[in-house]
């Protein structure tokens, strides 16, 4: 070899670092690319496409790997196995549910099978054409029949326009449900204060609640000793509008491009209800805080009453104290109907915490399978049974529990607030839906400043409304 | 034209040319196993730290949301510019520097009167040092969890304290109070890891200049005023970089004790740029706005830095004399 191709074929560090960062940024796109080609169930141009067709998948000899994102507590390890035992071709894999990493996994093209969320973040993801249509696995399927499905999976349904959601096919389920108006009361609370005890068949007016609120509260000079009333705030928009949309009204234009908030009275009216209970200290607020939260509170009696939906019937049973425990077996804890806004009952729920599966899963079918089983097997009967939440599937109903003194009054009460729970509430495509919400933090980052006197009431509201509208208008930029 | 060389004037260079293709061999042989050595580290750097760098820039110039990588819009310069319109932006900057004014200065002072204590010889000498720097060593979540239970307006132990003696007391420790009670935190949590570094700073001063001072009549005080703290600059001035860039990227403290007001949004005396940053990106999903406001930071970050090195010649003491500028 000469001379002059010898000193050609030298690596300069120069050279090797070249070399290097080739060989590294080589590595990196082979990483990042799509460990295969995209499925037929990947969305296309509008939302009807992004749907498979059940039997499109890998063959069944190979085990195949279906990735769920649920909370363990919701997806036990012994759910898993008995789930692979009956599906002996699929192994699932349960995931904490974790939006940024689902969203990471989706961009980087591996994303999980199936993801856990809350209705109001499904007319985002539809518009963004993320779940499955399974209603042709769900045409064909003997578990799962739509006349079947509880109300609160329309929340899931919806036809070829994100903005209607509520009909048409089925996107998803909800994992199980409750009508989350309904109030949660200490008897012994209420009978201290010289309360008359509520009835569980008539439901109470919001004015009700605040004067009982009023006479709940316990203060020991400046301390809270006892709260009055509280509800889950980073749900705070979902009850105004629930109450605005009972009265034909609604907190966004009906094109959801704009918030309907300063110069909608009624609106307004909503927003001063939460408000006023935070001026006067009968509830949770930056002026009166809690160490813990609201459901321990309630859970340790030092709350009176607490909007929460059924579900919060197996949480008491959870994190009381032994001595509450006694209590709510001696039917001293209660649950009473949702309450009236301006004459107005509606009960929906507003979490509706259910699943979706991806469209851009590798398996649908498999994946499919276990959102089925899920759904409308064993795990779906051990929820049932459980009282932390009404089924997704109608047909399971008769597994809620109703033994005992608190069990039937909860019961009792369920039972007519089903009726009163067959709506929905139209959430806005175009907010991201999160917990909290955009609506909810943004009041929970200037009621502060409003009690204090540093801004007034309609500033605070000016403000919310402002920055909802420069929300909204990012979520039109990055969606439409 | 390729060069061609006769078998004669090869074998007349051969010595030369073994010598030096022995040479060059070992400098490959050297070099190759130089970057095989690195390598690891170097494709790490590249990999998490050159590239994810590169993609945030990028993306700071963009509406990405975490999500919208097919339709993802070119903003240019919007979203650095939307941050000098954002007065939520603005406010929160504000109380970082507030906060970081107060916390820096208390945080090096405990830390360096502790290391000053500690550095004596007085009894249980290890034992106190472990104490102190036990805070730093527990995750910051059961910090914060314990200090909320400390600082309750209502069940708080701090205030069934007071009350006893003013019965009733519900002090809003953490939001009308909330500056000074996350700086008590603060620097309960770091004093431990500031002492530490103080107290190798102390031991290594030469006692014979303490001594000599003392011999040529300066009382203790002249000698930490004059020997001391002008041999302790250097380790101070790493110290307040560092306490600098710290306070400036605050977050998990105010969140933390936030934790169970609603959407953990921390009260408005410690919603800092960090806190902001954060809700941008995870609440509003604007992770290109999050990403420039982060990028500002680090500008901010960046000129703090540069102000404090450029400073140090006037005060930070510096054994060996460079082109007659050290002290």
């Amino acid at each position: 070899m000469n001379e002059s191709l010898k000193q050609s074929m030298r690596m300069s560090r120069r050279d090797f670092l070249r070399v290097t960062g080739l060989t590294v940024a080589g590595g990196v796109l082979v990483a990042c690319a799509p460990a295969a080609p995209p499925p037929a169930a990947v969305p296309a141009a509008d939302t009807s496409a992004a749907q498979s067709t059940p039997g499109t998948s890998a063959p069944a000899a190979d085990k195949i790997e279906v990735q769920m994102m649920m909370n363990g507590p919701e997806f036990t390890d012994a759910e898993i196995d008995i789930f692979q035992e009956k599906n002996p071709g699929i192994i699932a894999n349960r995931l904490d549910p974790d939006t940024t990493r689902y969203f990471a996994m989706l961009a980087a093209g591996n994303p999980p099978d199936i993801l856990r969320l809350q209705a109001p973040q499904f007319p985002q993801l539809l518009a963004r054409k993320i779940p499955l249509n399974l209603q042709p696995f769900i045409d064909v399927s003997e578990l799962v029949h739509v006349e079947d499905l509880a109300p609160a999976n329309n929340y899931y349904r919806s036809g070829s326009d994100a903005l209607e959601i509520g009909d048409g096919d089925v996107y998803g389920m909800v994992k199980d449900w409750s009508p989350d108006m309904t109030l949660w009361a200490n008897l012994d609370l209420i009978e201290e204060a010289g309360l008359p005890a509520p009835s569980f068949d008539e439901a109470m007016t919001y004015q009700d609640v605040r004067l009982y609120a009023e006479k709940l509260v316990k203060f020991e000079g400046d301390r809270t000793v006892n709260r009055g009333f509280d509800t889950n705030q980073p749900w705070i928009e979902r009850f105004w509008m629930v109450w605005l949309e009972g009265m034909g009204n609604s907190l966004f234009s009906d094109d959801f491009k704009e918030m309907q908030l300063v110069k909608n009275d009624e609106a307004r009216e909503a927003v001063a209800w939460h408000f006023d209970l935070s001026t006067d200290k009968l509830s949770i607020s930056p002026s009166n805080p809690s160490p813990s939260w609201f459901g321990q509170d309630f859970a340790t009696g030092t709350l009176g009453l607490l909007q929460f939906g059924f579900w919060y019937s197996g949480g008491i049973e959870v994190w009381s104290d032994d001595a509450m425990k006694e209590k709510t077996a001696a039917g001293r804890i209660v649950m009473l109907p949702s309450p009236t806004w301006k004459g107005v009952k509606r009960g929906p729920t507003i979490t509706a915490t259910g699943t979706i599966v991806t469209a851009a899963t590798k398996h649908p079918e498999e994946a499919y399978r276990l959102f089925e089983w899920y759904n409308a097997e064993e795990a779906a009967d051990n929820r049932a049974k459980s009282g932390w939440g009404v089924p997704a599937l109608k047909s399971k109903y008769a597994m809620i529990p109703k033994e005992g003194a608190y069990r039937s009054q909860v019961w009792g009460v369920l039972e007519k607030e089903l009726k009163d729970a067959e709506t929905i509430v139209k959430f806005n495509p175009f907010l991201a839906g999160g917990e909290p919400g955009e609506v909810a933090s943004l009041y929970a980052q200037f009621m502060e400043q409003t009690l204090n006197g540093d801004i007034t009431f309609d500033e605070m509201l000016e403000k919310i409304e402002t920055q909802t509208n420069t929300a909204i208008q990012d979520g039109i930029d990055r969606i439409l | 034209m390729a060069t061609t060389y006769s078998k004669t004037t090869l074998s007349a260079n051969k010595p030369r040319r073994w010598f030096w293709q022995r040479t060059h061999t070992r400098r490959i042989t050297r070099s190759i196993a130089f970057y095989a050595f690195i390598s690891p580290w170097l494709i790490g750097f590249v990999l998490l730290g050159i590239i994810p760098l590169a993609v945030g820039i990028l993306a700071s110039f963009t509406n990405y949301d975490g999500i919208n990588v097919e339709t993802v819009k070119w903003l240019g310069s919007r979203n650095y510019s939307r941050v000098f319109n954002d007065s939520e932006a603005i406010y929160a900057f504000q109380r970082t520097l507030l906060w970081s004014a107060l916390n820096v200065p208390i945080w090096l002072v405990v830390s360096f009167t502790l290391a000053l204590i500690l550095n004596q010889g007085i009894k249980a000498r290890g034992f106190f040092r472990t104490l102190f720097y036990l805070p730093s060593i527990i995750p910051v979540v059961a910090v914060v969890w314990a200090w909320r239970l400390l600082l309750d307006p209502n069940n708080g132990v701090l205030n069934a304290i007071i009350s006893i003696f003013r019965p009733g007391t519900a002090i809003l420790w953490t939001t009308e109070y909330a500056l000074p009670s996350l700086t008590a935190i603060s620097v309960w949590k770091g004093a431990g890891v500031g002492m530490v570094i103080f107290l190798a700073g102390l031991q290594g001063i030469p006692r014979e200049l303490e001594e000599a001072a003392v011999i040529d009549g300066a009382t203790r005080l002249r000698v930490f005023l004059h020997v001391t703290i002008p041999l302790m600059t250097p380790v101070i001035f790493f110290q307040l970089i560092l306490g600098i860039i710290g306070s400036l990227q605050q977050f998990d403290l105010p969140v933390l004790l936030a934790g169970g007001r609603i959407g953990s949004v921390p009260p408005r005396a410690t919603y800092f740029y960090v806190v902001h940053t954060m809700q941008q990106i995870f609440t509003f999903s604007r992770f290109g706005y999050g990403l420039a406001l982060m990028w500002l930071l680090f500008v901010v970050i960046v000129i703090f830095t540069v102000i404090v090195f450029r400073t140090s010649r006037y005060w930070v003491y510096y054994e060996v004399e460079a082109k007659g500028e050290g002290k």
